[in-house]
């Protein structure tokens, strides 16, 4: 301990004042499983912080169930120590989380507190509180979503584009590349310069801690995490964290969304963050519906989804974009909470172990993927070129069924099927290498036009390479930088591909 | 059974109330026991009387006192509390060393007064973190 501690004692004690009040109390009369029951507190709000006096400490808890006569409350701390009969105080402030730009780099749990040991969060930056309950942003403050956010994988933001301050859903099988599409989206938003960079938001709920270390790692690594802030739920903390994780995220959100600012928000997973709120229903013996999971779980999402907007002018024009991910059980997505989560998203990306296992990655179904903002979130640049493409995938997956008898059919057939295949190879994509949206531009260009339609599948990853390497390398400024500019393809540019690409692809 | 210790205190508070003397109100008490033997409630007895206490101070316009200090109150501050303190409340002094000085008065067992030093005390560090 250092002689600092003398000081700031006597600074403290200087400037105490003596403020005795009357406080409300009520007292534990049952505790266990990280729920307690406390008898008293007539008066206390929903979600108000609760202060448990324990003989060795206090104890926050959270009130979430007001009887007639007794507070349902979720301890939100080690709840061992908590015993029948401890008094219980009202601390008059409901949940909320420190949030601001410090927070930006760092690992906190859903309370704010660091977890990443690297101290405390803010220093000289004074921190807004932010609730953790708040209201969605009503109609007239929202406006529509017209700015695409780059995934930077091809075939999501070709077809299923994804727009700043959307809800776009990424639900599939476990092991099926879902964080993947996570992580590469967030790679992917300081290499895209189209527009200002977005602050991301990575809320790891009931994950392993190494896999949490891992992805930490992976992002400081890619230069991305001077952009991210990652709020943690591990897998070893109690239901009430992982409870509050997605909530405590969306706060931070929703801060720099209303600093005008965007924002992304992604949130892995909301199947164990259902089973969270399951487990806390139960014990705090709230009625069990279909698959044990309570009555408003429902709400428990809507809730938390809605507060994703664009907003208007007035209101500062920033966004927060959500990017919920949900784990189905073998494919099954009319299971209780993907249909809820479904419905409340704008769109879906669905993920196939099938497609996975014959190595299409990322393996997106396009038939099953949707967004419903569509192409309003796309640069007209994409609009151009991959207008069509979604129609020749699917004229392409009627004719699958024929290309074990290639030889059979006729030229035109044959001519669709080779052309399919290419699309479906230009689209695979490795993870952790997101490509900026306007080498996206040219590939899917050269594909769709037939450049590449003479080109062995096995020689197109080279090609793909070569042509981006050597646009890259001498049209840079002719090519690629007005496109990342205006995001337009006229007609002066699309010249210069052209032959760009023509000169490539003769060599 | 499964009743709550309020629910019993309800109902030996009514049954009480139509005793008309000390025979009938001894019979009351014993019956209530009786009953409690009976339904294996034993271990809610102490919440039971808490709940008794309440009900009959509160009928009565009363309040239920307890007053912790961390020695016995000198001759002033006995005479203060004594001017606060209504003939139809219940008092109950506690000796609490851990309160260091000071006083902590809970009334009703719903709200508290804490003018303890150790209270002040965990104010101050808390103001330091």
């Amino acid at each position: 301990m250092s002689y600092e501690i003398i000081e700031k004692l006597k600074q403290a004690i200087g400037g105490y004042k003596e403020k005795e009040k009357l406080e409300e109390i009520g007292r534990v009369i049952e505790s266990g499983d990280g729920i307690v029951k406390i008898y008293g507190l007539k008066n206390v709000k929903a979600q108000e912080v609760l202060s448990i006096e324990t003989k060795e400490k206090e104890i926050k808890a959270l009130a979430l169930n007001l009887e007639e006569d007794s507070v349902g409350a979720l301890v939100l701390g080690d709840h061992i120590d908590i015993k029948s009969g401890d008094i219980v105080k009202r601390t008059n402030k409901l949940l909320s989380i420190d949030a601001g730009k410090s927070l930006l780099s760092r690992v906190v749990s859903p309370l704010g507190l660091p977890l990443d040991g690297q101290g405390q969060i803010f220093g000289a930056e004074k921190p807004t509180q932010c609730l953790l309950e708040k209201d969605a942003p009503s109609v007239l403050d929202r406006e529509p979503v017209d700015t695409p956010l780059h995934t930077g994988i091809k075939t999501i933001d070709s077809m299923i584009p994804i727009g700043r301050g959307q809800r776009e859903l990424i639900i599939g099988d476990r092991q099926t590349g879902k964080t993947a599409i996570a992580i590469d989206t967030i790679i992917n938003q300081h290499l895209d310069t189209y527009k200002k960079t977005p602050i991301c938001i990575y809320v790891a709920i009931g994950q392993k801690e190494s896999k949490i270390a891992k992805t930490v790692e992976l992002l400081k690594n890619y230069g991305a995490l001077e952009h991210t802030i990652i709020v943690s739920a591990p897998a070893s903390s109690s239901a009430a964290l992982w409870y509050l994780a997605p909530y405590a995220g969306c706060a931070i959100g929703e801060y720099f969304r209303d600093k005008g600012e965007d924002a992304v928000i992604i949130y892995d997973d909301l199947s164990k963050h259902a089973w969270a709120y399951r487990q806390i229903s139960l014990l705090l013996r709230r009625p069990p519906g279909r698959e044990a999971y309570p009555g408003d779980i429902f709400y428990l999402h809507s809730r938390l989804l809605e507060r994703a907007a664009k907003l208007s002018k007035e209101k500062g024009g920033g966004s927060l974009t959500a990017l919920p991910i949900v784990e189905t059980q073998l494919g099954d997505v009319t299971a209780y909470i993907p249909t809820n989560i479904i419905s409340i998203t704008d769109g879906q990306i669905y993920l196939e172990s099938d497609l996975f296992y014959q190595g299409v990655r990322p393996a997106v179904n396009v038939g099953l993927s949707v967004s419903r903002v569509g192409s309003k979130a796309q640069t007209q640049a994409m609009k151009k070129i991959a207008g069509k493409l979604r129609l020749e995938l699917a004229q392409f997956r009627e004719l699958q069924a024929f290309i074990q008898f290639a030889s059979d059919v006729d030229e035109t057939t044959k001519k669709k099927i080779k052309r399919g295949q290419i699309i479906i190879e230009i689209l695979k994509q490795q993870d952790l290498s997101p490509m900026s949206f306007d080498k996206q531009l040219v590939v899917l260009y050269a594909a769709l036009n037939s450049y590449f339609d003479e080109i062995e599948s096995a020689d197109l990853p080279a090609l793909q390479l070569k042509l981006l390497e050597t646009i890259e390398k001498l049209h840079q400024e002719e090519i690629l930088e007005p496109l990342i500019k205006t995001g337009k393809m006229t007609d002066e540019i699309e010249q210069k591909l052209k032959t760009a690409i023509e000169k490539i692809i003769a060599k | 059974m499964n009743y709550s210790p309020k629910t019993y205190a309800l109902a030996f508070c009514e049954a009480a109330d139509t005793a008309k003397n000390n025979a009938d109100e001894d019979k009351c008490v014993k019956n209530f026991l009786a009953l409690i033997e009976a339904n294996r409630d034993q271990k809610k007895l102490r919440d039971i009387l808490f709940f008794v206490k309440k009900i009959i101070v509160k009928k009565n316009k009363g309040r239920l006192l307890l007053i912790e200090s961390a020695r016995p109150q000198g001759t002033a501050t006995e005479k203060i509390i004594k001017s606060l303190i209504k003939t139809t409340d219940i008092v109950e002094n506690k000796i609490n060393k851990n309160l260091i000085a000071g006083i902590k008065i809970n009334i009703n067992d719903e709200f508290l007064l804490d003018g303890s030093f150790s209270t002040k005390i965990k104010k101050i560090l808390c103001l330091t973190k």
